[in-house]
This record gives C-alpha cells, sequence and structure tokens, in this order.
C-alpha cells in the first residue's frame, strides 16, 4: 500500500504537469497486461512469474515503465510492478564514456540470451519460454550491480559485456540457477566468487535490405545451493533472423525466426547434473496490425540425477501458437494454444485470451 | 604481418579522416546533407524512403553508423520515437547526444501545423508536438536544408567556404524549381483529395489543394468499412479527384476506395527513394508534380 502512495505522489504531478514543460519530464508510461486461461490438466506444472498459470482470470502485470536522459552523461530507467509489487528494474546508464565503453548500474536484469531481457509486454505469447523459468527464472535473471560494455570497431556491430550481480540474501536477487549467499559455507558474502557473473558477446549483420542477423552466446557463473560454495554455470546460445519487406514498400510483411539454447552444469552433492533446454520461434508478421506467432519448447537433463525434480524437471515438451491483433502501436489483442507434454504425463492442452494496454509515451524497441 | 595487413582492412573505413559522418533518420536530410556537403560529407539515411518511419526497427548495425556519426538529423515529434530512442542510448558518442551541434531535430526549424491544443490516444496515434510529416514540403525541407548547413559550417568550420559555395547553388536551384513546380501546379489550385493517412497537410497547403476526408479515422488506425462508406457519401458530388497515400500503405482497400469514389488513386513518394529516380530531393519533387500534373 505505501508503494502506492509513494509512487502515486511522485507520478501524479508529472501526469498533470507534463503537458507543459513535456522536455524536463521523464517518459512515463503505464502497461497493463490481464488475460484469461484454461487448462485441461489442472495438475500441470506452472510457470510461476507473470504467466496465466491457472483456469480462470488473472492479471498478469501493471508497469510503470519511467526513463529519461539525468544529464548528458546519464540515463535513469525504472520497470516497477505493480502485480507482486516488486521493483523490476532501475538503473543508469553512461551516455558518453570514452573508447565506446558504456556502463550500467543498479537493479537490472542480465543481459543473457534474448529472452531473459524482454519485459511481458515485449514478448509474441501470452508466457515466456520453458528454458527461460527453468534456467533464468519465473521472472527474470536479475538482481542490483553493474555492467561494462563495449562496442568494438568493427565493420558490423559486435558488442562485448560483462554484468556482475550481488548474491547477498534479500538483495533482489533472482534466479532460478543460482544460488544467494545464504548457501555459502559461513551464510554471507565471503568472496567475490560468491557473486553471479554473466558475460556476453553480441554480433549483428544486415544481410542486404531485408535480412537482419543477430547472434549471441553467453555464460554464467555462481553459486550453488546444493551444496555449500559450489558452483552452477550456464552457457547459451541465440540467433534471430528477420525478414521484412522494406524495399518494396510492404514493410508490414515479414517474418522472425529465433532459436535459443541453454545449458546448466549444476554441482550436487559428489556430482554434476547437466541439463539443458532451447525454444525455437517463428513470428509471422501479416500486416501492421496482424501477427502469427509459432513456438516450440523442450528442456531436458543430460546427465546426472536431480537432487530437486521441481527445480530441475525430467524432459518437458511444449507447443505454442499465437494470434495476436495490434489496433494501435498501443493495444494488443492475443488469443493462445498450448500442447504440453510433462514427464510420465499425458498430453495435455492450454488455451489464453490476453489483453495489452498502454498509455503514456511509446517506448522504443530493441532489435 | 598478415594480422597487421587483416587488421588494417578491418579498421580501414573508420581511418578515413576529413568526411563528415552524417546519419539522417529518413532519406531526405541524407539528401539535403548530399547536395549541400558534397565530397566534405558522408550522407546515410537509416531508413529508406519505402519504410514507414513510424514502425522502423532499431537495427544493432544503425547503432554502428550513430556511434561513428559526427552529425545526426531527425525529424522529431515522435515520429522516430518507436526506435531511434534505442540506438542513441547505446550509441556511445557525445557528438550526437540532445544538446549538442551534432544532434538535429528538424521540427525546430520548420513551421509546425496540426498542433494539437489538447491531446489524447483516443484521438488516434497524435504527434503531441504536431504534425511530422513536414519533409513533405518543398518550402519547410528549404529551411531544414539551410539548418543542415549551419551544423556542417559548426561541425567542420574549415569547410565553410565550401558549404557556402554549394547551399548558394543548391538555394539558387532549389528556388528557381519552387518557381518552376508553383507554375505547373497554378492550374490545379483548388484540387480536392482524400488522403489516407494525415501525412500530406504541408504539401497540400503548398499546392493550394484542399483535403476533404482522410481514409484512416484516426490517425494511425486503419479504415474500417464503416468509415470508408461514410467517405464515399461525404465526397459525393464534391469533385474529388486524388486519394493520395504513401507506398507504405496498403493499397487494397485504396483501390477499391478509388473505383467506387471514381477518384484516381495516386501513390506519391513522401521521401526520397521511395521508387525509382527519386534519390535527390529534387527528383522527389519532380515526381510528385508530374504525377498530380500528368496523372503519370
Amino acid at each position: 500500500m505505501k508503494y502506492f502512495i509513494i509512487i502515486g505522489f511522485v507520478i501524479l504531478p508529472l501526469f498533470l504537469f507534463g503537458q507543459e514543460n513535456a522536455c524536463q519530464n521523464p517518459d512515463i508510461s503505464f502497461i497493463l497486461t490481464a488475460g484469461a486461461g484454461y487448462y485441461s490438466d489442472a495438475g500441470h506444472r506452472k510457470q510461476g512469474g507473470h504467466s496465466i498459470d491457472e483456469t480462470g482470470f488473472t492479471l498478469q502485470g501493471v508497469e510503470l515503465a519511467v526513463g529519461h536522459a539525468v544529464d548528458p552523461y546519464f540515463r535513469f530507467d525504472m520497470n516497477f510492478q505493480f502485480v507482486g509489487m516488486h521493483m523490476e528494474e532501475v538503473y543508469f546508464t553512461t551516455l558518453s564514456l570514452p573508447w565506446n565503453l558504456q556502463i550500467r548500474g543498479g537493479m537490472m536484469n542480465a543481459k543473457f540470451g534474448r529472452e531473459n531481457e524482454m519485459h511481458l509486454h515485449s514478448l509474441k505469447f501470452t508466457n515466456y519460454s520453458l528454458m527461460h523459468t527453468r534456467f533464468m527464472s519465473p521472472e527474470h535473471f536479475s538482481g542490483i550491480g553493474g555492467e561494462l560494455s563495449v562496442l568494438l570497431p568493427l565493420p558490423w556491430y559486435f558488442l562485448v559485456l560483462g554484468q556482475v550481480f550481488d548474491t547477498k540474501d534479500g538483495h533482489y536477487f533472482r534466479s532460478s540457477s543460482f544460488a544467494t549467499t545464504k548457501y555459502t559455507e559461513s551464510g554471507k558474502l565471503d568472496s567475490p566468487k560468491d557473486l553471479a557473473y554473466v558475460a556476453r558477446i553480441e554480433n549483428f549483420f544486415e544481410l542486404g535490405s531485408n535480412w537482419g542477423l543477430k547472434l549471441g552466446v553467453s555464460g554464467a557463473w555462481g553459486l550453488s545451493e546444493y551444496v555449500p560454495d559450489n558452483r552452477v554455470s550456464i552457457y547459451g546460445g541465440d540467433l534471430y533472423l528477420k525478414w521484412r519487406n522494406i524495399s518494396s514498400g510492404r514493410d508490414g510483411y515479414g517474418f522472425a525466426f529465433t532459436f535459443e539454447i541453454m545449458f546448466r552444469d549444476t554441482q550436487v552433492p559428489g556430482d554434476f547434473v547437466t541439463d539443458w533446454g532451447g525454444y525455437a520461434q517463428t513470428d509471422f508478421l501479416l500486416t501492421k496490425y496482424w501477427e502469427i506467432s509459432l513456438r516450440g519448447d523442450y528442456n531436458d537433463i543430460m546427465r546426472g540425477t536431480p537432487v530437486n525434480f521441481e527445480k530441475m524437471p525430467e524432459r518437458e515438451i511444449r507447443g505454442s501458437a499465437a494470434i495476436t491483433f495490434l489496433p494501435t502501436h498501443f493495444s494488443k489483442i492475443r488469443v493462445q494454444y498450448d500442447l504440453i507434454k510433462e514427464h510420465g504425463k499425458s498430453v495435455s492442452h492450454a488455451a489464453f485470451l490476453q489483453g495489452e494496454f498502454a498509455v503514456g509515451a511509446h517506448g522504443a524497441h530493441k532489435f | 604481418m598478415k594480422n597487421i595487413i587483416f587488421l588494417m582492412f578491418v579498421l580501414a573505413p573508420f581511418m578515413l579522416p576529413g568526411q563528415v559522418r552524417v546519419i539522417a533518420t529518413i532519406p531526405d536530410y541524407a539528401a539535403l546533407a548530399k547536395e549541400i556537403g558534397g565530397s566534405r560529407v558522408n550522407a546515410e539515411s537509416l531508413i529508406r524512403g519505402t519504410q514507414d518511419p513510424h514502425y522502423a526497427d532499431a537495427l544493432p548495425s544503425h547503432i554502428m553508423r550513430l556511434n561513428r556519426a559526427d552529425l545526426l538529423i531527425s525529424t522529431g515529434l515522435g515520429l522516430e520515437s518507436g526506435w531511434l530512442p534505442a540506438l542513441l542510448n547505446n550509441a556511445r558518442n557525445r557528438k550526437i547526444m540532445p544538446g549538442s551541434p551534432g544532434y538535429m531535430e528538424a521540427a525546430h526549424f520548420v513551421e509546425l501545423k496540426d498542433v494539437p491544443q489538447k491531446i489524447d490516444r483516443s484521438m488516434g496515434d497524435v504527434h503531441p508536438g504536431g504534425n511530422p510529416h513536414f519533409y513533405t514540403s518543398p518550402p519547410e525541407l528549404f529551411k531544414i536544408a539551410g539548418e543542415i548547413k549551419n551544423r556542417l559550417i559548426q561541425i567542420d568550420p574549415e569547410g565553410r567556404d565550401h558549404y557556402e559555395k554549394r547551399w548558394k547553388e543548391f538555394s539558387a536551384k532549389f528556388n528557381s524549381k519552387m518557381d518552376e513546380w508553383q507554375k505547373k501546379i497554378e492550374p490545379f489550385k483548388g484540387t480536392k483529395v482524400v488522403v489516407y493517412h494525415e501525412s500530406w497537410v504541408y504539401l497540400l497547403d503548398w499546392l493550394g489543394f484542399e483535403k476533404v476526408a482522410a481514409l484512416e479515422p484516426k490517425p494511425g488506425i486503419p479504415p474500417s468499412a464503416g468509415h470508408v462508406a461514410g467517405v464515399l457519401k461525404e465526397i459525393e458530388n464534391q469533385n474529388v479527384k486524388f486519394l493520395l497515400q504513401e507506398i507504405y500503405h496498403p493499397t487494397s482497400l485504396s483501390r477499391r476506395f478509388a473505383k467506387k469514389a471514381g477518384v484516381k488513386l495516386v501513390v506519391l513518394p513522401s521521401m526520397t527513394g521511395a521508387e525509382k529516380n527519386t534519390d535527390s530531393v529534387f527528383d522527389k519533387f519532380e515526381t510528385i508534380i508530374n504525377k498530380l500534373t500528368k496523372g503519370e
């Protein structure tokens, strides 16, 4: 409740007086995401986070996004989620460091793969991939920390970045894979190796006028929750290929193909467990107003025996199809069907209806 | 040795000194920078003339272009708000950040139209600062060209004489062309038109044409059958001659509307490069005038 009051006091004057002096005020937007779902198997495994996890209606998210340049040197960005009342991200970004360097600091999502950076409203489905939930987090693999990145002076886009996150218990560290310092020998942050680290390399190639290909590899390292002071490593690769019919003037038509894969090594008592997962997704942009998306999810254990089958279940398969209608930049209506196959269970089905509505500034979207 | 040659090859594009690197969000500003800058300027547009500037992708390759730019020319008024901020925030180039001489918003140098007194998204995708499609008008584009000249001189003072000389030549040619285009369009003044999207207000004012209706019920809202039927009724007996639209809007509905209404559908190049032989601003307006006067 106190969050509502504080944010109300901060935001209301900006809305009231924002039109008068727009250039001085931050860009503010609210995004409502709500939906309804049906599951044929009420005992299905829940994804958590902001998914529609049960038959019935769900308020998935009410997000407040605020962002603006602080001065010529820094930018401020914040995403606050009213559903669950938590800060999703709040960080500064440097704007003018030399040598193509950039630093971000604060609470932020790990730049691991493609999906972990995406907020709910950027998805083409009502839910995140199974891989994301299993390896990253039901919400986002995120925490308080810092990031250093460099754009290499090459003829194509080549970004190298590293992030470090504080893993102290109760310090907003969110991860499905990594433990907090509660699981160190002393139960405290003893050394730099108790922090969580992320590294990523990102490349982009323009393939003619209509094609774009983005390739990334990521790695993350941190504490295991199964044995004090033991480790977990995740390695991932991602590919995003997009075609838009730009050169002929029909730029509403196009398609995008996304493929993301992750491998995780988890140290458990006397052993390592290796599991992996991935998804492939194709989005067909039929016009500016209609999109069809298809996604195939797969997770499984490669080696070893998990300690906790809840967190590391055996084979999971899911196929999803979604149709999205976008009346304008600011609203979306989506229907989705999921076919689910969990290990040891028969095939089940799920269907969703989702609406998304944004007011305020129109945020820019990454590629 | 091989490694050094490879490194030189890789870094060569970034070691060419002397040229001012201009990045424009739309091709018209790049075309103007080329006209005024000549050999001292390397100008590129982030989007093509065939693209809808509201819906462009924030390609990472654009981040690289902005990273190396000396001057960024954008439209402003929120036209590029869906993609430019994501690029600029990651470009790591202080020379083109807002407030620097290398950051130019063209909207600050033109006479804006359709500035709403009251704004509400229920009115459609209305731009709070005014209509951003001023690049369809020769006089407004001419004002922008003047500011591009000023910025080039500020960024590259050694080239002042070069820019002044080219500006003189350009402005003489552009003004003479504007007179020529006005003469050609004179007999057609007062022509009534329907537009697909509200992007022609600046051009229509300059041409002396009259907009009777728009196919989009509100800016950015796709035409509905009911609204189109209403427009058909509205324009009955009004002697409307043309339906004007950009290349990036769908033509299937427009064709059906044009046939029913007995008007001619004319797809105009709103930006340079939107169709063949429109790579310069002169060619663009020549094509517009020819299409409207000769029905080409």
